[in-house]
């Protein structure tokens, strides 16, 4: 039963917390992995559950709030225009001074990623962070199966290329679905 | 594909997601802790008496938060000045030009909410029926094209599992089938598969759901459903499934859930009857030449149908001490839009806006009514995914409401009856 005022409510709100709580961790790190920056990925989970709360009284009927949270995550990010942002923290990236070990294989790692295209990188993080198939991850993102299987592939390729010393860390050859 | 092939592809799979979680073997930051305070006080544009942690807040929060106080604090009033209903500004068009005289999308999404239990029920099996509690049966719409998922709850020994006529490939049975390893099963007229998957395919908080598939000879077109549930038991077994496909009754299910066929002339009549009976009630709150149209895709359930075209519109009365809106009293509030808190207060200059309106219905801030009111929903790569249902486009989108007509909304007699009482109409479950 759809209910306005029960929208309101404290045992409404309480709920909305309860699914916050047990949701940011995942959410704050898929946004990470989207946008390589804290900060930013915390703007963009706040959004998302502001859209999310606005449509609380449906989506806490559905079966899989947390698969809609996710997708309202990248929707965010793909919405925003703030990869502009995005970009400057790239340069940040590139010209932060040389580190070694674990440090330098993140930061290479980051530098990769935020060089794919936001959709690249949103299809890279649904299909392999998010271990999504090409199906959730076409309809999570708007776009058909077919482009989801040539951005994975294009995207690891853009990544291997990209790892540099570190391009061990994935196959010499990517198998996408 | 080849067992090989299969294995190198989990071979990347688990590489590439290795990869990215390397960028997770560092401590992370200290994070915000009041995400869901900051999602509540600008979703809502409502303030808590008992206040914000402010510690670690986010920016706009603080912007929220700061907002309110200022404005409590006695920020510009605007109460004066002519708020007067006049000529509408933006009419050009007469409101009967927006009527649908054929079925509708939202016809059709009303029909099969009301018929799917009497069409569902004969094809369950003994023991198992229709839950008199259907609140979980809202199985939303596909974000990626905004169709309507029907769905409805089953009660078996005690317990209810909600399940949804998804036919779409992302809902996920293709995986589900690969990884219960499922069989094609003979059956008259095609072929099932049944998968239940403990734990289900994405939550963990189900005990287990339960994916179900006919495939029909005479047809590509499979017919798919899911279910879940707590334990580990599916209460419409393989066994179960056959039987209901077999059943000469399945094909009235078949029927009321094709997306091609057209709501029938008797659910137009309803939508009428129904929308007669909602003006009736909205007329009392709605400015002169407003109504409300039925739309269950649209946020809120409704559209607001003007002179000036078609918005969707939303409105919400909010009583008691923890609901007070953050605007001064005898003054109207205006945001463009609704993550922003209530902006700031707003002046009669008869131009309308899209955005949110708040005010005090009376002298209390114990009673206030906030209105949303919005273009039309649109579906896409820019689509707010908050926006789940399919829109119904009847007319040019409107402009939205002038301060006079919010005020005369949030000022309108018994306006909180007002819209209980069309929310209860227009509900769907």
């Amino acid at each position: 039963m759809r209910s306005l005022r029960k929208g309101t409510s404290p045992e409404y709100q309480e709920e909305f917390r309860a699914f916050v709580t047990g949701s940011q961790g995942h959410l704050r790190r898929s946004a990470y992995v989207l946008c390589g920056d804290w900060h930013f990925a915390e703007d963009l989970v706040q959004t998302a559950y502001q859209r999310i709360f606005r449509a609380w009284q449906r989506v806490r009927l559905v079966d899989m709030p947390d698969a809609y949270a996710r997708r309202v995550v990248y929707r965010c990010y793909l919405d925003s225009r703030k990869w502009q942002r995005e970009a400057a923290s790239i340069e940040a990236l590139i010209d932060r001074p040389v580190q070694e070990g674990d440090a330098a294989m993140r930061l290479t790692i980051l530098a990769a990623l935020a060089e794919l295209a936001p959709r690249t990188r949103a299809v890279v993080a649904l299909r392999y962070w998010e271990d999504q198939s090409v199906e959730q991850t076409a309809a999570a993102l708007g776009m058909s199966p077919g482009t989801v299987k040539s951005m994975s592939a294009r995207g690891l390729a853009q990544l291997r290329e990209r790892l540099g010393d570190f391009a061990s860390l994935l196959p010499d050859s990517v198998e996408t679905r | 594909m080849t067992p090989a092939n299969s294995e190198n592809r989990d071979t990347t799979d688990l590489m590439v997601h290795d990869m990215i979680g390397r960028l997770f073997e560092e401590p992370e930051p200290m994070h915000r802790t009041d995400l869901a305070d900051g999602a509540i006080a600008q979703g809502m544009a409502v303030t808590r008496r008992r206040g914000f942690t402010v510690a670690g807040a986010t920016l706009s929060v603080l912007v929220v938060v700061g907002g309110a106080v200022a404005m409590a604090g006695g920020g510009p009033r605007t109460g004066g000045g002519d708020w007067s209903l006049g000529p509408d500004p933006t009419a050009n068009i007469a409101p009967q030009a927006y009527e649908d005289t054929g079925p509708t999308y939202a016809d059709r999404q009303r029909e099969i909410v009301e018929q799917l239990p009497s069409v569902f029920r004969p094809l369950l099996p003994a023991g198992v029926t229709v839950s008199p509690n259907q609140t979980q049966a809202a199985g939303g719409s596909s974000m990626l094209t905004g169709d309507y998922v029907p769905g409805i709850v089953l009660r078996s020994g005690g317990d209810d599992y909600p399940l949804r006529f998804d036919n779409t490939d992302a809902a996920g049975y293709a995986s589900a089938f690969a990884r219960a390893s499922s069989p094609s099963i003979a059956v008259a007229g095609g072929t099932i598969r049944v998968a239940v998957v403990q734990g289900g395919t994405e939550s963990p908080q189900h005990g287990f759901s339960a994916w179900y598939e006919f495939t029909p000879t005479d047809s590509k077109q499979a017919f798919h459903f899911y279910l879940y549930g707590s334990g580990s038991t599916t209460p419409i077994s393989p066994t179960a499934f056959q039987h209901m496909v077999e059943s000469p009754a399945f094909a009235k299910l078949r029927q009321l859930l094709d997306p091609s066929v057209p709501a029938s002339a008797d659910a137009v009549r309803q939508r009428y009857a129904t929308e007669a009976k909602i003006n009736a009630e909205a007329q009392k709150a709605l400015p002169p030449g407003f109504r409300l149209k039925l739309n269950p895709g649209a946020p809120g359930g409704l559209e607001l149908v003007g002179p000036g075209g078609v918005n969707t519109f939303e409105w919400f009365s909010l009583l008691g001490k923890d609901q007070q809106i953050s605007c001064p009293a005898q003054s109207l509030c205006f945001a463009p839009y609704s993550g922003d808190g209530l902006g700031s207060t707003v002046g009669p200059d008869s131009k309308a806006r899209l955005g949110v309106y708040g005010g005090w219905t009376g002298k209390s801030a114990d009673s206030s009514v906030v209105i949303h009111v919005f273009g039309k929903s649109e579906l896409g790569t820019s689509v707010d995914p908050t926006q789940m249902g399919k829109p119904t486009e009847t007319g040019p989108q409107g402009p939205g409401l002038t301060p006079q007509q919010a005020m005369a909304i949030v000022k309108a007699p018994n306006v909180a009856t007002v819209i209980a009482d069309v929310q209860k109409l227009a509900a769907l479950y």
